[in-house]
């Protein structure tokens, strides 16, 4: 015999202890979730059906209701002007709690049996399918969120040239959320002009080569070139000389 | 309760699934199939995320992995689904993951930032929100966006609590909005049908209107909003049970649709207000027992109107010129005067297989039929009042059919999938699996002949079900996307951009670094959106400024028309797109720079000359300058001098 109802009250205040654990951002994000987007809804599903719930209506009930509390506690919040972490933790927790302990206090008295567990092979068929389907998830999110990344971060460096009679304006600027080192390349049709070396831009920092950079006479179209280790990130074409205008 | 009442409320006593074919729940050979399905959904998401990688490394066969992808998240689990020995929570389980699946793919599309253009506009209400503490803040992207908070709200609140980025909250968001759509479209049908069956069969065919891949699964507020107003119906079914403790949340969750989404609340009014009408036409021929939500629907329609007087006057600004357009071109249809758009054309992109071209067409001659055989009198009699009245919504399929040949009821059309499929989910799951159980009350003597053939045809009724959800899953995928958009693109692709490129959010971030947020900037749409976001910026456009952008773009040289723009619009930074000249733009991307600007320019590559002009222009410096992006700053005296109004 076990006492279903006080569960919700248990999963809240776990809840929130992970998300005011200072300095740990991987038990804030597990804490936020389910206090933001489970636990409100789960509590008052308590408080309408009782241990007995069905589940269907549970689930909806949990997940519909925990978004509606969360969506008008901070609507509230910030309409008062205080939408901050401290509030917002405290509207739905203080909803959850209310809830769950107003039914815990309601079914105090309400001793249920524990569930039959199920036979063993079909749980275990069950556990290990599921691990293996999140495995799969998490490798598929892994390749993706790095590939995504890479793409992004070769194109998230941004390179400016503009040219003002026979003088060019070079700028760099390193992505907003990392640094960049690499390599500039002022290329003719057939040589390299001049290169420059990028060491360690700080992130969302802006390069621009030390002294005035002008260009030779005469020359056909030229590329500003900026790699970084062997790749290309960034090709910038500039017309040949003779049809250069100043901006 | 009285035995009259039990009889008046027949739904829960119709149960088209024999209990005696319903197997233990514990029987481990056949559970071991739906978790084997559930797992070939896991590789189907990894053989997407594959096509993804591959796609934004320019390899070839992609295609061939995103449909491989898509055929393992699909097949095993509709098979299971439509299998008359699948248990109930089995079938409750394999929904969820179908959707949960489903809404991966979108996921792998884009896992680190937000690219779709309603993304950039809801994301921008977030930044809004965050950076003033204030709601209804201004958003150039979608004006009325700010009006309804509710999925910002809820988005930044997750970002302050668990430190996560917007990016990763708002997918988490919607993610859980995405569960508890599967959950309610389930159980709605479940409790509608009396078939956990039917409820899986629905869930499948709702899969397949063409806006669940990736429209319902964006970080936008229909959809939050849209498997709420679904829980809010269920939660009004189980109180016409006779319970009365769904009401209260139920009515929140409405309430809490009303500040998320302006269509979504007035479709879910719209619902409850037919059910209440279907109740009271029923009560006058002597069915007195049957609920009708009349309370929760006077309550969401005075909360729908309050809002919308008091917070989001706009919103009728906002659709009703859409809404028009898209009904001029239908009644210029219906009479005959000529279509303004080729089923499955794609100016400047790829054309789409002919297999999924006519996949398409046959999933649509499938709800078609399914619908008209409906409409003919294959209506069960004690079918629940919200049974008739979503069965009726799906008429409205047929009648908005038509709108898929003008340009501007397409999107109409598209848009009205996620509502009208729920009720195409119950006509299309009950007739395919037991319709005929009731043959003899259908009105026509050719139906009830059909009824009977098809109550014979048992054995073959799964292999039915099954291809026909195939064909419509299918189908809804390929009218979904333009053909071309359904993978990311790698970061320096040719061509005009169909999404927001890292090149423009790089050039976006440079550029608040420079300038700082809030310059009167013109650009072309998908610019704009990461400059109006990433960057901060004010993007100007004819629905939020009276703006004709495009009159300073299209010129070749610099007009009394562009310096006159360039003034009346207060113009202070102008951005040019070098691919625009180099290539037509995909008809994903138009129009190219707003709403209203001549149609004949879109099917044509952007002149040299028209971008060129700005060089030399007056009273324009050049500040930016990438592989792509062009920024010039505009010294208002000198182009008002130029203009002659200075």
């Amino acid at each position: 015999m076990r006492r279903r109802a006080f569960w919700p009250l248990i999963a809240i205040v776990l809840a929130v202890a992970f998300v005011l654990i200072p300095g740990e951002p991987i038990l804030h994000a597990v804490g936020a979730v389910p206090l933001l987007l489970l636990l409100p809804g789960y509590a008052v599903s308590f408080l309408l059906f009782g241990p007995e719930r069905p589940a269907g209506a549970t689930a909806v009930v949990a997940l519909a209701v925990s978004v509606a509390v969360t969506g008008f506690g901070g609507f509230g919040l910030a309409l008062g002007g205080v939408l901050d972490r401290t509030w917002i933790i405290a509207v739905d927790a203080g909803v959850g709690t209310g809830a769950a302990a107003f039914a815990a206090w309601r079914y105090r008295s309400d001793l249920r049996p524990r569930r039959s567990p199920g036979h063993v092979w079909t749980r275990l068929l069950v556990v290990s399918g599921s691990a293996l389907g999140v495995a799969i998830i998490g490798v598929a999110f892994a390749l993706d969120v790095t590939s995504a990344r890479q793409a992004q971060n070769q194109a998230s460096v941004a390179l400016s040239v503009i040219t003002a009679g026979d003088a060019l304006q070079i700028q760099v600027a390193a992505p907003d959320d990392g640094s960049f080192s690499g390599t500039l390349e002022l290329k003719g049709t057939s040589t390299i002009l001049r290169t420059w070396t990028l060491q360690g831009i700080p992130p969302g920092g802006r390069w621009t080569p030390s002294g005035s950079v002008h260009l030779p006479k005469n020359t056909g179209s030229l590329q500003l070139v900026l790699s970084r280790r062997g790749s290309r990130l960034r090709v910038v074409d500039i017309a040949p000389s003779s049809s250069r205008s100043g901006a | 309760m009285s035995v009259a009442t039990d009889v008046l409320r027949p739904v829960a006593a119709v149960r088209l699934d024999r209990p005696e074919m319903t197997p233990e729940v514990n029987r481990i050979p056949r559970l071991g199939w739906s978790i084997w399905a559930a797992i070939s959904a896991c590789l189907g998401v990894l053989s997407v995320a594959a096509a993804d990688i591959q796609s934004r490394e320019s390899r070839p066969d992609t295609y061939v992995l995103f449909w491989l992808g898509i055929g393992l998240i699909f097949l095993p689990t509709a098979w299971q689904l439509c299998r008359r020995d699948t248990t109930r929570n089995e079938r409750l389980v394999l929904a969820l993951v179908l959707g949960v699946s489903l809404y991966l793919v979108k996921c792998l599309y884009s896992p680190t930032a937000f690219v779709f253009h309603d993304e950039f506009a809801h994301l921008r209400t977030i930044i809004n929100l965050r950076n003033s503490g204030h709601l209804f803040g201004w958003n150039p992207e979608i004006r009325v966006a700010a009006d309804f908070p509710g999925l910002a709200v809820v988005t930044l609140s997750l970002v302050k609590v668990s430190g996560l980025s917007v990016v990763t909250s708002g997918m988490i968001v919607i993610g859980v909005g995405r569960l508890l759509l599967m959950l309610s479209v389930f159980l709605l049908l479940e409790r509608l049908t009396g078939s956990s069956r039917a409820a899986g069969i629905g869930c499948l065919i709702y899969a397949g209107n063409a806006n669940f891949l990736y429209w319902s699964a964006q970080f936008a507020y229909e959809s939050l909003a849209l498997p709420l107003a679904l829980a809010v119906a269920y939660l009004l079914l189980r109180r016409s049970d006779g319970t009365k403790r769904e009401l209260v949340p139920a009515l929140l969750v409405a309430a809490m649709v009303v500040i998320t989404h302006h269509l979504t609340a007035y479709a879910l009014f719209a619902l409850l207000v037919a059910w209440s009408i279907v109740v009271v036409l029923r009560r006058r021929r002597g069915r007195r027992g049957d609920y009708a939500p009349h309370v929760p629907a006077l309550l969401l329609g005075a909360g729908a109107g309050l809002w919308l007087g008091l917070a989001a006057p706009q919103t009728l600004g906002y659709l009703l010129p859409v809404i028009g357009k898209a009904l001029g071109q239908g009644v210029d249809l219906l009479l005959l005067r000529g279509s303004n758009r080729a089923l499955f054309a794609n100016p400047g992109g790829p054309i789409q297989p002919v297999w999924e071209q006519a996949t398409a067409i046959a999933s649509v001659a499938i709800i078609v039929v399914f619908v008209v055989l409906e409409l003919h009198g294959w209506r069960r009699r004690g079918e629940h009042p919200l049974t008739s009245a979503l069965a009726w919504t799906s008429t409205l399929y047929l009648l908005i059919l038509p709108l898929r040949f003008t340009i501007a009821g397409q999107e109409a059309a598209n848009r009205s999938g996620e509502f009208l499929f729920v009720g195409i989910g119950v006509v299309l799951a009950t007739m395919l699996i037991g319709g005929g159980t009731r043959a003899s009350h259908a009105r026509n003597r050719g139906v009830r002949r059909w009824h009977r053939v098809w109550n014979r045809l048992r054995r073959v009724r799964t292999a039915t079900a099954f291809v026909a959800c195939v064909v419509i899953f299918t189908g809804g995928i390929a009218v979904s996307w333009s053909y071309d958009a359904r993978l990311p693109p790698p970061p320096s692709s040719a061509g005009v951009p169909t999404i927001t490129t890292p090149d423009d959010i790089a050039a976006a971030q440079w550029f608040l670094g420079e300038y700082g947020p809030n310059h009167r900037l013109v650009a072309d749409i998908t610019t704009g959106l990461a400059f109006a976001t990433y960057g901060d910026q004010n993007v100007l456009s004819g629905a939020s400024d009276g703006a004709h952008v495009w009159r300073i773009f299209f010129p070749s040289t610099m007009t009394p028309t562009v310096y006159g723009e360039l003034v009346a619009s207060r113009v202070e930074f102008v951005f040019d797109q070098k691919p625009l000249t180099e290539s037509v733009p995909s008809s994903s991307v138009t129009p190219v720079f707003d709403l209203g600007e001549p149609t004949v320019d879109d099917l044509r590559p952007s002149s040299v000359a028209s971008q060129a002009k700005f060089v030399t222009a007056s009273g324009f410096s050049m500040v930016y300058r990438s592989a792509t992006i062009t920024i010039y700053r505009v010294d208002q005296g000198q182009v008002r001098a130029a203009s002659g109004s200075g």
